[in-house]
């Protein structure tokens, strides 16, 4: 119980430790989406074949 | 204290997944997003699965372009005896502008079930309009477990413009690692959750509605023109290389033999598309004309080697270039297991002085029908030789009986022409639509008008199409029709026992018997083995009626006794088995001609009365037979 308590203590005052990691995790998907996007002509190409 | 401080630091770190992982488990839990994996349960057809329709989403960034394939069925648990085959690739794999029976696996579908009858054959079509290798990548290595006896591929037209292709995509389109990564990543439903959001997102800053003015598309083309030898050029290739290379090594390891098709397209008879301006050499445009001067004078050779070299400079690498087709034979080379189909062959052979046009393909790239009729030969020699289902082919469909038999009606030939004019109005053809013709309409033309413009499903339109002929007491126009839906639906008796029906009206007992053993495999039923017991004593082929007369004798639903028959027909396939090995004597072809006369079979009895003649022009039995039966005639 001990130690939960001062993990969490921890975790409020640390902030960059957990949530640092968890917002460039977030930013590395986000922008592996955006670079594989398809172009905006794609739709109308795919009519094509 | 210090190591407590570096533990918490540890789990801190580690918390981001534990928090991503709890993520992914709520939305599981809560049914959001979808399953990408290739086949689920068949909901109609128990113990059976077909490909998710949810499969191709993974492949495209807006879920609303994804593509839908063929919903073909296929046992859970392979059947013993089946040669099972998948067919993996794009729009000319699938058939475009044709589909269902037009599609090349199904020419070759017919062809195999009519060379071999007594084998059962899946093929199951996995492609996709607007697809490319890393779908065909995705698809393929999910089929291991699926049993197949053999994989066709024919892809490489999509691969700079189809779904995550180098002219498709963003930014990251050239590098095939992290496209795989993505569409790896794209399996959580985290993924697809940031993919929507981010969508939407992006459809706010650039506003709801798409412009669909010509302009607008022209100036996007603009942006996707891929020039010769240029980097993006090198990254299509490379990126096919990459997905067959793996593909190929994968199924090489499982030893499952490939078939995959080098590529064709139209070369006199269609002008670039984009061509680059200015130095001759370099224009696309210059050595089209170039080339159809040389054909007009004759120098065929020379109009090759130009037509071909103007695809190669088309700015809209809407054609594979040259090199795609390379990659194919150095993968057939690199591989034993994967052989390459000379589709290319096939078609010059076809073509006049070997070179390609209108008479094989439609625009760009799609076979028309008799394209199609070729595309499955090419498959299908390259099965023969590789002696994959038998080491005997000899009573096989040849591809002119295959032209003539298969079952495309005319509903499905003409929806491929009007699907083409509607494709040729658009961009980047443009060509204007002829103006409509003053007359009234034919059924057909009215069924295959609706289907272009989707007022009906094709199946709507074949059982339309069904009851006119019936209605204009066409029996061979609606066994057409129901040969196609037979095509369509393999697992449905009704097709096959309509087909068989249908084909004895017509006096085809070959082709009703044919039909009709399908229908009892599927599903035996007493008037079906009594129409196939009574077709086969016809067609002096008393050992396989035995079969079915034995089953009708087991379920009768007659007040007549078949005891007496079965006697009869068990004695008749003795008498026949002893004929066979003393063809020369005349007692045993007499006794078999008075037994098929005691039943009133006339065309069994008149057989061995002509053989027992052959032998003995005066043998007096004979003779008297042979009066019998014309007194019967008379």
């Amino acid at each position: 119980m001990e130690f939960l308590r001062e993990f969490w203590l921890f975790m409020r005052t640390r902030k960059r430790y957990w949530l640092y990691p968890l917002l460039i995790l977030l930013l590395l998907l986000s922008a592996l989406t955006v670079l594989t996007t398809g172009s905006a002509l794609a739709p109308f190409i795919y009519s094509l074949f | 204290m210090k190591k407590r401080l570096w533990l918490f630091k540890g789990l801190a770190v580690l918390l981001p997944v534990l928090l991503l992982g709890l993520a992914e488990g709520f939305l599981r839990l809560f049914g959001y997003g979808q399953d990408y994996r290739l086949f689920v349960e068949d909901p109609q057809h128990n113990g059976f699965l077909i490909m998710n329709q949810h499969a191709s989403e993974r492949y495209f960034t807006e879920t609303a372009n994804a593509t839908v394939g063929n919903f073909e069925p296929f046992r859970q648990r392979k059947a013993d005896g089946t040669f099972r085959i998948f067919v993996l690739g794009e729009s000319t794999t699938i058939g475009y502008p044709y589909f269902h029976n037009g599609s090349f696996h199904r020419w070759l579908h017919y062809r195999l079930m009519h060379t071999f009858p007594n084998r059962n054959f899946e093929i199951i079509n996995l492609s996709l309009t607007a697809v490319n290798s890393y779908t065909v990548f995705g698809f393929g290595k999910q089929l291991i477990d699926y049993e197949p006896d053999a994989i066709l591929i024919y892809t490489g037209h999509n691969e700079y413009y189809g779904a995550m292709g180098v002219g498709s995509t963003s930014s990251l389109g050239g590098h095939p690692a992290l496209v795989r990564l993505v569409l790896k990543l794209r399996e959580f439903r985290l993924m697809q959750l940031l993919n929507r959001m981010l969508g939407g997102i992006r459809k706010t800053v650039s506003g709801e509605n798409v412009d669909l003015r010509e302009n607008l598309m022209k100036r996007m083309a603009a942006d996707q023109q891929i020039p010769y030898g240029s980097e993006a050029y090198h990254q299509g290739i490379e990126q096919f290389k990459t997905n067959l290379n793996e593909l190929c090594q994968l199924f090489s390891e499982h030893h499952i033999p490939v078939l995959i098709s080098n590529l064709v397209s139209n070369e006199k008879d269609l002008k670039p598309f984009i061509s680059a301006p200015g130095n001759a050499a370099q224009s696309a445009q210059e050595q089209f004309k170039q080339a159809q001067q040389a054909y007009a004078k004759g120098d065929f050779k020379a109009a090759k080697n130009r037509f071909v070299r103007a695809k190669e400079l088309d700015l809209l690498r809407f054609r594979a270039p040259e090199a795609i087709n390379q990659v194919i034979q150095e993968l057939t080379a690199q591989y034993p297991n994967v052989t390459e189909v000379d589709t290319r062959a096939v078609f010059e052979r076809y073509s006049p002085n070997g070179i390609l046009g209108h008479e094989t393909l439609l625009e760009h790239v799609h076979p028309n029908l008799y394209g199609y009729a070729l595309l499955s030969d090419a498959f299908y020699e390259a099965l023969k030789k590789r002696k994959l289902i038998a080491a005997d082919w000899t009573n096989e469909l040849s591809l002119a009986q295959l032209r003539q038999h298969m079952p495309i009606t005319s509903v499905d030939s003409l929806k491929g022409v009007f699907e083409m004019l509607i494709l040729k109005e658009g961009w980047p053809f443009n060509e204007p639509m002829p103006p409509e013709e003053k007359r009234a309409k034919t059924v057909e033309e009215q069924l295959a008008g609706a289907l272009v413009v989707k007022q009906l499903s094709w199946r709507d339109a074949m059982d339309q199409l069904l009851a006119h002929y019936q209605n204009e007491n066409n029996p061979q126009g609606a066994l057409q029709v129901t040969e196609a839906l037979s095509l369509e639906y393999p697992y449905d008796p009704g097709f096959y026992a309509q087909a068989g029906k249908l084909s004895l009206s017509l006096n085809q007992p070959e082709q009703a018997v044919w039909h009709l053993k399908k229908a009892f495999d599927l599903e035996p039923a007493f008037p079906t083995a009594q129409s196939l017991f009574i077709s086969l004593l016809k067609l002096d082929r008393p050992d396989e009626a035995l079969v079915y007369l034995r089953y009708a004798a087991a379920h009768n639903e007659t007040q007549f006794s078949l005891t007496e028959l079965q006697t009869f027909v068990e004695q008749l396939v003795s008498v026949k088995n002893r004929y066979l090995t003393d063809t020369t004597n005349v007692a045993l072809s007499n006794q078999l001609a008075a037994g098929y006369l005691k039943f009133a079979n006339a065309d069994g009895a008149a057989k061995y009365v002509a053989k027992s003649l052959r032998t003995d022009p005066r043998n007096a039995v004979a003779l008297q037979l042979k009066s019998q039966l014309q007194a019967i005639k008379n």
